[in-house]
This record gives C-alpha cells, structure tokens and sequence, in this order.
C-alpha cells in the first residue's frame, strides 16, 4: 500500500505535492489565455490521470481501504490549491468525484471490488446519466425505464446533458423501475442503474454548444439489457443513493479558480490595449477584482468551518456556486467589451504580445449558471432552506 | 475569562442597552445635537475606553472588541458618535507616549468628561497622509476642518496642521475663542465644520512624520469599525426585512411566497455573508500587521463592501417594505440614511476600491497616480 500522506503536516503534504506537480505536470495542459478554463479530453484526459495513480495522488477524497488516499478535508482543499495554482486544466472525473464514493457508501462487496479498481487506473471512464429532455433542474420527472426480464433489466428512454458521453466506457444512470401508479412521488420508484455502453442498443450523439465543444452528448437507449446486479442500493431506492452522494460536490462547485483565470484575461486584456490608463475601465475592473478578493474570503470561511468540524456541508453553501458563477460571468463580459472590436471575433485575437480567445471564456461560463441545478433552484432552495421564508400565511 | 467571554459579554450588554435606548430622530428640521446622555451611558458600560490601555483607565481592547460594538450600533441603528467621539480619538491617543497631557486626555476621554473629535480632513477625498491647509503659527490655528461627526459643545479636538512646514498634532478646547462649529444633519446625527481663526492650542501632543503615520493608523482602525457598524446595518435592516415579507400578507399569501422577493432575499443575505467576511479578513491582516500593504487592500476591499452593501439592503428594504418603506416611522429609513453616511465616511466605496487597485500588483503605477 502506498505511503500515508494524510500523516504529513498540511505544509508538508502541500510541498509535497507542489514539488511533484511541478516536475510532472504536463505544460500543454495548462490552462492559458486561449483557454483559461481548459478541460482534458480523451487521451489527454486518460494520461493525466493514469499518471495521478501511478505515483499515488489519485483519488484524494476516497478513503485507503478503497485505493484512496484518504485526506481530511483541509488536506483536499491544498489539493485543490495546489492544482489550481499550476493552472491544471479541469478535469471530468465521475467515476473519481461521483460513483466511487456511492459504491463505497452504498454499494455491494462485489461492485466495489469489480469497479473501484478500474476507475483508479483509468480503465473505465463513467459519465453521469441523469438529466432527460424533460428532467433537467426537475430531475425527479425523469422518465428513462428500466424493466425486468429474467435476470436483466430492459432499459428504453433517453439521456441528455451527458458530458464526454462518446469518450465514456460506462454510464451510471437514473431509470424509472416502479410500475406506473406505483408510488405516490415521483423521487419514489427510481433506481440507480450501472450501464456498460458498449451494449448493444445505445447511441450516443454529441451536441455542439454555442462555445463550438462537444462537450455533452445525448444517450439513447433502445432495449437496452442490463444485469439485475447492475442495479446499486436498493430497487426503487435510486433517488436516495443520489442523493447521498452530493455532500461535497457543492463545495467544490463553489470554487474560484474559473473566475481568478477568467480575471487574469481580463487584466492582460485591458493592459494589452493600454486601457489601464482609463479610470473608468479600471473603475470597472476593481470591482470586479474586489468582488474575487472579498469572495475568496467568504469561500475560505466556509472551507475552514467545514475543516475544523469534518462536517457535511449544509444547505447554506449553494450560494457559494450561485454568486461565483455569475462573477464568472461578469469577467468574461466585461473581457468582451473592453476587447472592443476584437470583442466579435470568434476564436483568437491577437493583442500585442497576448494570444486571447475573448468568445470562449464568455460562451463557456454560460453554462456554469445553468448545470448542477441552475442558480434560479438553487436560490429557491437557499430561500427555503436557509432563509426559511414562508410560502403560506401562518 | 476568554476572548470569546468577552465578546459574548460585550456584545450582549450592547444589545440590552440599545434595545432600551431612543430611536434616532431624523434630521429634518432641526440637526441633531450630540447626546449627552447616552454618552454618560456609555462611559459607565465602560465603552468609552474601550480601546484605550488599562494605565489610563481604558479596558485595553483591541479593535476585534471594537468591531463587535460597531456591529451593534448598526443593527441599532445608531449615529456614528461612539466611533467619533470615542474610538477613533482614542486610538490617537493610545500611539502616543505616556505624558501628563496624553493621559490625562485620556482619562477624560474614558470617564465621559469630556467628548473628543479627530479633525484631519479639510477637503472630500482627502488622502490619509496629506496636510491640507490647516496652520499653526503664532496666531495660533487657522483653518477648516469638514466631515467631524458627533462634535459636543465642550469637545476636545484633536487637530492635525502645519508649523512651519512641519505636521503637527495639537489638542483644542472646542469653547475656546477663535474656534466655531457649524453643525448639519448627516446620516443618523450630525457633522460639524470646523472653523479656527486664531484658535490657541491646548497641547502640542506630537509633531514630525509620526504625525501622517498615527493618523494613517488610527483611520485605517477607524474604518474597520465602520464596516463593522456598516454590516450591523446590512444584517439589521436584512433581518426586519425578512420578517416582514414573511407576515405581510397580499393576494391571499405572505409577500415572502413570490419568487421575485425569495430570490432577491438570498441575493441580499448572501450580500451580507460577503461583507461579513471581507470585514472578518481585514481584521485579521490588521491583527497580523496593522501597516502592511495587505493590511490596507483588505482595509480597502472591506470599507468599500460594506458600504455598498448596507446601501444595497437599505434601499431594497425600502422597496419590499412597499408604501410602508418610504414613511419615516416604519424605520428602514433610518437604515438606509445611516448606510449612506457610512459609505461615504472616512473614503467613499470609490476611493477605497481604487486604493485597493493602486495595490495590484499589476496596476501598482498606473492606479496608484488617481488616489
């Protein structure tokens, strides 16, 4: 079993493993000008991470008994730090961040030991199979079927949102198992469902986005047969074991690292056309870089609180993605428009010594306001939840 | 008892004697004078000197306390009159060295006898360290001085000014001949100017360039505990908010139903979080070291949220709380008034979000030429 490093001091453990991100991270994975929210695809994707398990630094967050390396919370954050502060590209890792931990928590002796494995060295890549054409911030309308035939489930329906889904081996979905008029709610009668897609009756379709990727995909299934033993918790019990696995997902969505890249555009941008001589463009930018500076601290606060109690987040830390994403959004518009002209090129522009995409960044932080749960839910929920204002007379 | 006993206690006392303390008046027709009386309230809950050293009768608090007090006087709300009067006088006072002046100005200061002002600013924008206009010379002091908060007739003021060429910090009794105050309405009380014709000095109290530095110091200290009387503000009039769209009722359901108010609801509070934790992070540099450079972005970054914030959920109450927000008796009024003095008190969110700026490093020469 590999070395301990959660024994390490936090200042050991962080020059640890800044000493080896600096001798192995790949320089053209970097995040830049051109793409400062860069996202490693296929191979790039499979090298960097079958690289993270040879030399002991994958799976941070799962604990040693499952190949993990098992850090506290403080720990995880450093990681994060660290990655971030090299201006490693992002990477979508759901059988790391999202099944890995509902097998472990949720799963039996034999999925662990068939899966967890495989995930580690990178010989599976799962994608995350939840949204539906009618189920998106209303997941729980899904409607995606899974029925049983002996000992398969028939699967018929279709995914949606389905990010990297043509470069996945494995999907790991949402399908409606309780018969119709079974169940009083809709959360009920869910399961949570293990899908090879090498199986025959899948197709996967990748949708352009209006940033020119082809990041999402739509999955169809079409009779699809899946063993009985693919299923993960209980029949009918989906929406709870997806439920579960959310915990610090949502602290991680709250991080600053896309909106500090972003800003970094911004301030060669405006220095790259002499625009700092302008006080009412850099008027504009110090608020911008104040609302970073101020929410760095609130993002630490938080962090910090849940460190020190090892604690689940509560509902309250939604607003940590809800004010992040749309700072985010603020940079790269107003990127665009101190860019002037260049402001309507799509693809690169090259502004004195600087090589920026001024389109991408302001396309791709559209969607960070929309995907796990747009920011209007998850104000509803931090209304509701947090606030708890009434919704009816007392 | 611990830090966390004392700021527990603290804070408590101040809930228990604002709650039973008068509402502030508005200043419409008459400008409202300072408050003697709350002051003697004051003196006996042992505030006064709360940042003063124990040698001098003060209770030896940092600004960590102070701000736990500021808070409160915002949630209140309150004028700025402790800040005024108070605090930033004493901290003055506790850079300088022991001597029979400074002490016993000090004792003063904290058994309530007499009220203090800092009067450094001749002009809006002033910069910290910059000496504008204010003289004295064998005529004695000449010159005025604007934005004084909370100025009591029998006042000592501390004056910064010029002797030949040099800064000077001297102390002046406000009954003096050659001294006149002319007080308007300013947020949740008054602000005087200061007028000096030949006014004589009390003490010389200090001279040379520890003059700028104690200043710069103390203002930096001062706006910290406005942010913190700032996020009072915001946390208070978000609080009375909250409650009232949860029992106003209007189409059959309280007004907190609608999505249009729910979400501007979370909008504002997590406003609040962020100031909070702006202001929580400036204190902490400042702990580290008061006159670091990081010291004053953060001072810089949490006097300009605050503010803007405390405006922020001041005019949004005033629009949720409908025709009832725009009367003056219902009260978030007051909130919004004091938001807007506090904002532009001691280096408006402008000028303080540009010397945050003029610290980038990337932009250290271009920015630092506009503040």
């Amino acid at each position: 079993m590999s070395e301990d490093r959660n024994l390490l001091s936090d200042e050991a453990f962080r020059a640890t493993f800044r000493a080896w991100l600096e001798a192995h991270y790949p320089s053209e994975f970097r995040q830049d000008e051109r793409r400062p929210f860069r996202r490693l695809r296929g191979e790039d994707h499979l090298r960097w991470i079958r690289l993270l398990h040879r030399d002991g630094w994958r799976a941070p967050a799962w604990p040693r008994s499952a190949g993990g390396m098992g850090l506290s919370f403080r720990k995880l954050l450093i990681y994060q730090e660290e990655m971030e502060r090299i201006g490693a590209a992002r990477i979508i890792d759901n059988g790391e961040t999202q099944l890995g931990p509902t097998l472990i928590h949720c799963g039996t002796a034999a999925q662990q030991q068939e899966y967890l494995p495989k995930i580690l060295a990178g010989e599976t890549v799962w994608a995350q199979g939840y949204s539906e054409p009618n189920a998106g911030s209303d997941l729980a309308s899904l409607r995606t079927r899974a029925v049983r035939d002996g000992d398969h489930f028939v699967v018929n329906g279709q995914k949606i949102w389905t990010t990297h889904a043509q470069e996945c081996t494995h999907v790991f979905a949402l399908v409606r198992t309780g018969a119709p008029g079974q169940y009083a709610k809709k959360q009920q009668g869910i399961s949570f469902l293990l899908i090879d897609l090498k199986s025959p009756g899948i197709t996967v379709r990748p949708i352009l986005t209006i940033a020119g990727e082809t990041e999402l995909c739509e999955v169809f299934f079409d009779n699809v047969r899946v063993p009985v033993d693919n299923i993960v918790g209980e029949l009918d019990q989906g929406w709870q074991v997806a439920k579960a696995l959310l915990g610090h997902e949502r602290v991680w969505l709250g991080s600053s690292a896309m909106a500090a890249r972003a800003l970094q555009v911004a301030e060669r941008v405006v220095i790259e056309t002499g625009q700092q001589h302008d006080q009412g463009v850099m008027d504009r930018l110090a608020q911008l870089s104040a609302d970073l500076h101020d929410y760095r601290q609130l993002y630490a606060e938080v962090c910090d609180a849940l460190a020190e109690h090892e604690g689940q987040p509560g509902p309250d830390v939604s607003m940590l993605k809800v004010y992040v994403s749309e700072l985010q959004q603020r940079i790269t518009e107003f990127t665009a428009e101190v860019a002037g002209e260049y402001g309507g090129t799509v693809g690169d522009v090259h502004i004195g010594d600087l090589v920026a995409d001024v389109h991408w960044p302001l396309m791709m932080a559209r969607p960070v306001t929309i995907f796990a749960g747009c920011n209007e839910v998850q104000r509803d929920v931090l209304a509701k939840a947090v606030l708890r204002l009434p919704e009816t007379a007392a | 008892m611990t830090d966390n006993d004392i700021v527990a206690l603290l804070r408590q006392s101040a809930i228990d004697y604002l709650a039973a303390s008068p509402a502030p008046a508005a200043g419409f027709e008459t400008v409202p004078a300072f408050d003697s009386e709350g002051w003697q309230g004051m003196a006996e809950l042992g505030w006064l000197g709360l940042a003063l050293p124990e040698s001098v009768g003060g209770a030896g608090l940092g600004l960590a306390e102070a701000a736990v007090l500021a808070e409160q006087f915002g949630r209140r709300p309150c004028d700025v009159s402790w800040l005024a009067a108070a605090l930033l006088p004493s901290l003055v006072l506790g850079q300088l060295p022991s001597g029979d002046a400074r002490d016993a100005l000090a004792g003063q200061l904290a058994t309530g006898e007499r009220p203090m002002a800092l009067a450094w600013q001749e002009r809006p924008g002033q910069r910290d360290g910059e000496l504008a206009g204010t003289s004295l010379g064998p005529q004695g002091l000449q010159g005025v001085k604007r934005f004084v908060p909370s100025v009591a007739d029998d006042a000592v003021l501390l004056v910064t000014a010029e002797q030949a060429g040099e800064p000077v910090l001297v102390a002046v009794d406000a009954r003096a001949a050659g001294v006149s105050i002319e007080r308007h309405a300013a947020g949740l009380g008054h602000e005087a100017t200061l007028r000096f014709e030949g006014a004589e000095v009390l003490h010389t109290l200090a001279r040379g360039a520890a003059v700028p530095a104690m200043l710069a110091a103390t203002l930096d200290a001062g706006r910290l505990a406005l942010s913190a009387q700032l996020v009072g503000v915001a946390g208070g009039v978000l609080d009375k908010t909250l409650t009232y769209v949860g029992t106003r009722v209007q189409f059959g359901k309280p007004i907190s139903a609608f999505q249009a108010i729910r979400h501007r609801c979370v909008d504002l509070s997590i406003s609040v979080r962020l100031a909070e934790a702006s202001l929580r992070h400036a204190l902490r540099c400042h702990a580290n070291d008061p006159a670091s450079e990081a010291t004053a972005r953060a001072v810089g970054a949490a006097k300009a949220r605050a503010g803007d914030v405390a405006f922020q959920v001041g005019k949004e109450a005033v629009q949720m709380h409908g025709g009832m927000g725009f009367t003056e008796e219902c009260g978030v009024g007051a909130y919004l008034r004091s938001a807007l003095h506090g904002r532009a008190w001691l280096g408006s969110s402008l000028q303080q979000r540009r010397r945050f700026m003029a610290l980038h490093p990337l932009f250290r020469e271009e920015a630092a030429a506009h503040v």
